[in-house]
């Protein structure tokens, strides 16, 4: 067409088909390209799906990305429904009561690539939440995670509710970027407020572990005290709760990744008379509730300003190297969120009172008494996640402060205190003896005495009875006193008892110890044996290293037929891989000589693999490729042999998967930082892993390796039984990390990622 | 033929290949003895030293032999001894040079700073090649030089003495006394020719001049330009440096313009302009740093790098006033490739070093 048949088009569109939009535009960008004194810049539609490949790399991640964006919105509670989910072409529903979107807000934040809202606004509206979202990554993980986009919003001011469908197919290369629309129209409104987003034709297979990560990528968001229905009215930041739904049924929330995992449940009440009572329960430690009453001098006396209190809190116990009640991989994550989140928050009449209960406030003092060290029994803030409930509507026993920050400090809120203490406390103590009871892991023993203790008292008790002898002549011994002392005594010979018992227990515990630390001595022993053997004969070897060397130089210049001159080089080289190896023998046993755990640099432990590796690679035709995205890839502290453990137990797999192929092989080793943690990822292009085997790999014995030949050695054996995925596991999940099967990197048939928490520069 | 006597105390099988290597481009002929007990060893070096050019000596010498001797000294004891008959004028003043293996190297050489003064230069004994050998006849060469020229400084360095910083050569300036040969030739290699300073390297020379080496097929002829510039005194056969003083002053000289102030393309337009010269390629600065006013290199990739955008490298000893730090870049230290060759920042640099890789993370 000329530039005179586009412009005739378009004045006849512009006059008898107005609203045809995409064809006006079609036609003024054509027009615009007649335009000889300037020239414009076009995108190319295709960017849209390379931006989403590249920007949101995993579908977890991007499950991750619009939790968080519902979170930003100041939603309270978001739902995620998965249909149809194991395998691609599923359907995704997220469902948030955010502040939704105008059509405005719609049109200049989601539907403009790039757009800023974010780094205007870095906080939420209402809640003032400091925003989590990436800048502008939500449309792209829509794309990431599903074909067809569907958003539903409405915002609490409209009557009406937007609804627009993104066909992310129709984004395909060498098309016009701004040609391209997208259906939006006014329905009826769905809900009071919110959004909903609707992927239909998810790309991936989603698997209970693959949810369960991404719920954990944002598990630092979740606030999830526990809300009562009455305690809805609050103005002030209610909470972020996050629901995972499968075909209808509820897998994930914050009960099930929470509090399911909490040592004990306690719920406490002070009646309208003033008498306070609490009860608590414990699936872990098998404990039924029952009913203990609380008071203000005595457990019977009632409180005297206080009446119609109400309070329920989760309590947790965190690992430590006496006692293990969480599992190790959730273990970081809810301590993590306890520092924010844990302690009790107070609601007046449906209202939450701050600062009671917000992060770093301690208004019950349990903090402090964990530092004054009276109670040995963990009851910090951290190991609770409570609230207590106030109901006062006429004010009588509760006065806020004029400057709104907390309440006046009057009776009822001092023995208010006093209460939520107590309950607490008391309940701690209790588990406390039942936890010893139980005999759990070595712990201290609070309950009962040591025999040294009960010998003290003993002679306390012994040295009270001469004075009180002392004091008057025999005769004169008042009934009173003869009571005492014949009380006394047996109270001593009970105590004797009691003593010789503990002794006994005590001496066999100690044997006990004895025999364990023996044996374990002994292991170490011959551990310690087989290392220096293994360093001596690396030492040696490096004394023959340059005689090797030179006296192959010498006699391949000798050599003169073809076949020797092979033979030679070949010589030269097999000689220089021994030496490679014993190099990295020698780094190995260098880095066991200081025990010391420190933080590992991903790329330190790739660079000494690749270079003993590299002769290997060689030999067998693999080539190793790796990327490193960001810088400062610290783990936690961990021991360097760990990490020549992983690689190698990970290379040998991705060997033998290379081998089965019979392709010429590639691994590809990825490090970075992603969701707070380090990661590390390594691929192959072998025959990957089905499936259905994704989650039983890290199970110990699982091998997908045919069974080892009768006739193979003992190295091959060990190398074919399936342990060397356990033995990562174990190490990874030793620190908190995780490791998965990950969905592979494209052009790879088998990705395993390793997430470990990184270095905290504190 | 340079004649050099070996002392090593490994078996046969081990210690012939390398003494074959050491002689197998024909310009060394090798003599090994196994170190005998002190006194006699002593006795026959007084005797025969006079003979060789140059003294090879294993670090470790203690080990058992194959006969069952074990002597109980080290190759340090052996070289102070042979230094101070020169000293003292008894026998010939030679090279004394060390080598070993990398382990030793690290157990005792790098931790015990006293003895380095002691050997002029050290080689791994599995690194031998050509250039090992080329190095071991400079040292040699050197060593018979200085002794001819009887402490003729300006006949040795083949430079006005009155244009080399006083410092360097003050104490061989006093009129009170007489330097043995061996302390100029140390001051000469370790204090002069070996470090940054006075002289560079070619690729400083590089840095300095803003050529990209590997991008430039005519940076050969830029460097023959600065041929009357090059150290021509003694050990320069195998260390090939420019007085770094003369550079700057050529460059002003052939270009008009003073080479400190501009940057790395206006120095090589600066170049091709003079020399007319096409094909060299101003250097571009590593990944993370962003100046090109080059005036060092990263110690470990062999960049051009600005020293203000560098981090001081904890060397062995602190350089003298005459001399100036090495460096690495930034990338090189969180890219962890320096940390990979067992480089490390200089305590100074460290907090800053520190600062900047932290901001990487935000």
């Amino acid at each position: 067409m000329t530039e005179v048949e586009v412009r005739k088009l378009l004045q006849d569109t512009l006059q008898k088909e107005p609203n045809n939009y995409n064809r006006i535009l079609e036609l003024s960008s054509l027009l615009s390209s007649f335009d000889n004194q300037n020239i414009r810049f076009s995108v190319d539609a295709g960017v849209i799906n390379r931006l989403g490949r590249e920007l949101v790399g995993r579908h977890e991640t991007a499950v991750a990305e619009l939790v968080k964006n519902a979170y930003d919105a100041d939603a309270t509670k978001v739902d995620l429904y998965f249909d149809n989910c194991f395998t691609p072409g599923g359907k995704l529903t997220i469902e948030d009561d955010g502040h939704g979107m105008t059509r405005d807000q719609l049109v200049k934040g989601f539907m403009t690539i790039s757009s800023s809202d974010k780094i205007h606004n870095p906080r939420s509206p209402k809640f003032n939440r400091v925003r989590a979202g990436q800048k502008g990554i939500g449309r792209f993980a829509t794309q990431r995670i599903g074909e067809v986009l569907t958003i539903i919003t409405q915002t609490k001011e409209s009557n009406m509710a937007l609804k627009l469908v993104v066909d992310w197919n129709q984004y395909e290369m060498d098309s016009n970027l701004i040609l391209i629309s997208n259906q939006v129209e006014e329905i009826q409104k769905q809900k009071d407020t919110g959004t909903i987003l609707i992927i239909e034709k998810v790309r991936d297979g989603w698997s209970d572990a693959m949810l369960k990560r991404s719920f954990r990528y944002v598990s630092e968001l979740l606030q999830p005290y526990p809300l009562s229905e009455r305690l809805s009215k609050s103005e002030n930041d209610s909470g972020f709760l996050v629901s995972i739904f499968r075909n209808g049924e509820l897998i994930i929330d914050d009960q099930s990744e929470f509090f399911q995992h909490a040592l004990a449940d306690i719920e406490a009440y002070v009646d309208e008379n003033g008498q306070g009572y609490y009860g608590f329960s414990s699936d872990k430690l098998n404990i039924a509730e029952e009913v203990y009453l609380i008071g203000k001098s005595e457990r019977e006396t009632p409180f005297e300003s206080l009446k119609n209190i109400h309070l329920k809190a989760h309590y947790f116990i965190y690992n430590s190297n006496k006692s293990s009640y969480l599992p190790k991989s959730v273990n970081s994550y809810i301590l993590g969120n306890a520092r924010k989140n844990g302690g009790i928050k107070l609601y007046r009449n449906g209202f939450r009172v701050p600062p009671y209960g917000q992060k770093d406030d301690d208004w019950i003092g349990l903090d402090a008494s964990v530092r004054r060290n009276s109670l040995i029994t963990p009851h910090g803030n951290i190991n609770f996640f409570g609230f207590v409930e106030v109901v006062d509507p006429k004010g009588e026993m509760f006065q806020e402060q004029s400057s709104r920050e907390g309440l006046l400090i009057n009776q009822s809120l001092r023995e208010l205190q006093d209460f939520v203490y107590k309950a607490l406390t008391d309940m701690t103590i209790k588990i406390s003896h039942i936890r010893e009871r139980k005999g759990t892991a070595g712990q201290k023993e609070w309950e009962k005495k040591s025999s040294k203790e009960l010998l003290r008292d003993v002679k306390k008790d012994v040295s009270e009875l001469i004075e009180t002898a002392d004091s008057q002549t025999f005769d004169s011994v008042s009934k009173d006193n003869e009571g005492n002392i014949s009380v006394k005594l047996k109270s001593v010979d009970q105590k004797l008892t009691e003593y010789q018992e503990t002794q006994q227990e005590e001496q066999l515990q100690a044997e006990r110890d004895k025999q364990e630390l023996l044996r374990e001595i002994q292991l170490l022993r011959i551990l310690a044996g087989l290392g220096l053997t293994i360093g001596e004969f690396v030492h040696e070897i490096g004394h023959y290293e340059p005689a090797f060397k030179y006296d192959t130089e010498f006699l391949l210049s000798l050599i003169e037929s073809e076949d020797g001159q092979k033979a030679g080089q070949r010589l030269r080289k097999n000689l220089e891989s021994l030496t490679v190896y014993t190099s990295y023998f020698k780094e190995a046993i260098s880095n066991n000589i200081n025990r010391e755990l420190e933080p590992i640099e991903i790329r330190d432990v790739v660079f000494d693999f690749e270079n003993a590796i590299t002769p290997d690679l060689l030999r067998i035709g693999i080539e190793l490729k790796y990327e490193f995205k960001g810088y400062n890839l610290f783990t936690c502290p961990m021991h360097k042999s760990e990490w020549s453990s992983i690689l190698f137990n990970l290379y040998t797999n991705s060997k033998k998967a290379i081998s089965r192929t019979g392709r010429k092989g590639v691994i590809y080793i990825q490090g970075g930082i992603e969701n707070g943690k380090v990661f590390f990822s390594f691929s192959d292009n072998g025959i990957g892993i089905p499936e259905k085997d994704r989650e039983h790999v890290f199970e110990a014995f699982f091998t997908t390796s045919p069974p080892t030949g009768k006739s193979s050695n003992e190295i091959e054996e060990l190398t074919g039984t399936g342990l060397g995925l356990k033995i990562i596991k174990d190490i990874v999940e030793g620190y908190g990390g995780d490791v998965l099967v990950d969905n592979p990197s494209h052009g790879y048939n088998t990705t395993i990622r390793i997430e470990l928490p990184k270095l905290n520069e504190k | 033929m340079k004649k050099i006597l070996y002392l090593d105390d490994e078996k046969d099988d081990l210690v012939l290949p390398i003494k074959r290597k050491l002689e197998s481009t024909g310009k060394l002929d090798i003599k090994w003895n196994k170190p005998d007990f002190y006194e006699s060893e002593v006795g026959n070096l007084l005797d025969s030293l006079s003979h060789y050019d140059g003294l090879l000596l294993d670090l470790q010498l203690n080990g058992p032999q194959e006969d069952g001797k074990q002597v109980k000294y080290q190759a340090p004891t052996i070289a102070q001894t042979i230094r101070t008959y020169a000293t003292e004028g008894k026998i010939k003043d030679i090279p004394i040079i060390l080598c070993s293996t990398e382990a030793r190297i690290k157990e005792t050489y790098d931790k015990d700073f006293t003895s380095h003064n002691l050997f002029d230069w050290t080689f791994l004994k599995r690194d031998i090649n050509e250039e090992t050998i080329e190095k071991i006849i400079c040292m040699c060469n050197g060593y018979s030089l200085i002794v001819d020229k009887k402490g003729d400084l300006e006949g040795i360095l083949h430079r006005k003495i009155s244009e080399i910083d006083e410092r360097v050569f003050s104490r061989f300036m006093s009129k009170k006394s007489t330097h043995p040969s061996h302390e100029l030739a140390r001051v000469i290699f370790k204090d002069l020719v070996q470090p940054i300073g006075l002289l560079v390297d070619e690729n400083i020379l590089a840095a300095r001049l803003g050529i990209d080496i590997a991008k430039s097929s005519d940076a050969q002829k830029v460097f023959e330009t600065f041929n009357d510039q090059k150290y021509k005194g003694v050990f320069s056969e195998c260390w090939p440096r420019w007085w770094s003083d003369l550079i700057v002053e050529t460059f002003e000289k052939i270009t008009g313009k003073p080479l400190a102030v501009l940057n790395a393309q206006e120095r090589v337009d600066a170049i091709k302009q003079s020399l007319k010269l096409n094909n060299i390629a101003s250097a571009s600065p590593e990944e993370l740093n962003s100046s090109t006013d080059f005036w060092t290199i990263c110690q470990v990739s062999k960049r051009p790098l600005d020293p203000f955008e560098g981090y001081r490298i904890n060397m062995r000893e602190e350089p003298k006033p005459w001399q100036e730090y090495s460096y690495a870049s930034l990338i090189s230290f969180v890219g962890r490739k320096a940390q990979k060759e067992g480089i490390e920042v200089h305590p100074l640099d460290e907090e800053r070093l520190k600062q900047d890789s932290e901001s990487l993370s935000k």
